[in-house]
């Protein structure tokens, strides 16, 4: 009798230690190691860290963009008109790297989109300098169709802004509040003719469950 | 042992199951019946989301629109939402830059969904709603 359990105990042994071989085999072959490369969607919500991503700039770019768009002020501005503005910058704040030409790009990219305003670059009058000059002082070019230097205008209206951050972490959780604020100067009197601020708060605890 | 292998197969079942549920629900804006509209892809979240009101107004000679989500379920769920606009002639919007945006909904709360056309010759819009099922969703739809 005694032998008989053992036995049987063997064999159950000896078979949850294949089922353990294999499943083991098939956890490290079939789906953990595999390196697949695809597509993702770019207007996906991204959470890889807590760090400002891509989510958060589409976020804030699309959210000041309406803000502006759907201020009174923008409306009796651009009734008849449409406003020459100049980004100046965003002013990085927070205790990250952070792009934030690549925001005022997406911002003005969707403003000038709208059809509502028009944009003056600061970030490429050296080479349109050089372009003019080109145009004027070189053999190459005929004179009578060179464009003339002092021809273009002037921006009305700057917009500018700051994006600030407030960092807290323990050992279990960590929490980042951003603000992005952005104004919009009348150049000529210096009024701030519209301002708004959009707020993002990224939190990352540890999970229970899951590697 | 046994525990060993039970915790493997669920670790394999676990690592295997990557293909988040992205169906949710959606309303399009095509006349005042928005009712009609009405989607219901996935029907768990059907249950527990209402698109309850849609209103429209044109702002800056831009379509304004406010869709209201109301919650049916006494839990936080956490959401995300994407506008997609239209021309008159039915064809999306080139370069619409609506990312999809993370919401969190509290038990039984009502939400106001704003979103503002991009241009002018944005007229109509869908909006789809659904839940966050899983992390494997980050980029994937």
């Amino acid at each position: 009798m005694n032998t008989v359990n053992t036995t049987k105990k063997s064999t159950l042994k000896t078979l949850s230690g294949f089922a353990l071989l294999g499943l083991s085999a098939l956890a490290l072959s079939g789906c953990a190691n595999k390196a697949v490369v695809s597509y993702g969607d770019a207007q996906a919500v991204e959470t890889t860290d807590i760090n400002f991503g891509s989510t958060d700039l589409q976020k804030v770019a699309s959210q000041m963009t309406d803000s502006l768009l759907a201020s009174p002020v923008v409306g009796t501005l651009t009734a008849n008109t449409r406003p020459i503005v100049f980004v100046e910058r965003i002013k990085n704040k927070t205790s990250e790297h952070i792009d934030t030409e690549s925001i005022t790009d997406s911002i003005s990219t969707q403003l000038l989109r709208s059809g509502k305003f028009r944009f003056v670059d600061m970030g490429r009058v050296e080479a349109a300098r050089k372009q003019l000059n080109f145009q004027n002082n070189d053999a190459l070019v005929d004179p009578t169709k060179a464009i003339a230097f002092g021809q273009q205008v002037g921006a009305q209206y700057m917009l500018y802004g700051n994006l600030s951050s407030i960092v807290k972490s323990n050992a279990d959780k960590a929490d980042v509040y951003y603000k992005f604020t952005m104004r919009l100067m009348d150049l000529k009197s210096g009024l701030v003719e519209w301002a708004d601020e959009t707020e993002i708060r990224k939190t990352r605890e540890k999970s229970t469950f899951g590697w | 042992m046994k525990y060993l292998v039970v915790l493997l197969t669920v670790c394999l079942l676990a690592a295997c199951t990557n293909r988040p549920t992205t169906s949710g629900i959606s309303v399009e804006q095509a006349s005042a019946q928005y009712q009609q509209q009405l989607k219901v892809d996935n029907p768990a979240l059907g249950k527990k989301l209402a698109i309850s009101d849609v209103k429209t107004r044109q702002t800056n000679q831009l379509s304004d629109v406010v869709v209201t989500l109301s919650s049916q379920y006494k839990k936080s769920q956490y959401l995300q939402y994407q506008f997609t606009w239209y021309d008159g002639d039915g064809f999306v919007i080139k370069g619409n830059h609506s990312p999809w945006q993370s919401l969190t909904l509290f038990g039984f709360a009502n939400v106001q969904l704003s979103g503002l056309a991009p241009t002018s010759d944005a007229v109509t819009f869908s909006l789809a709603v659904r839940e966050v099922s899983t992390q494997a969703q980050e980029f994937k739809d």
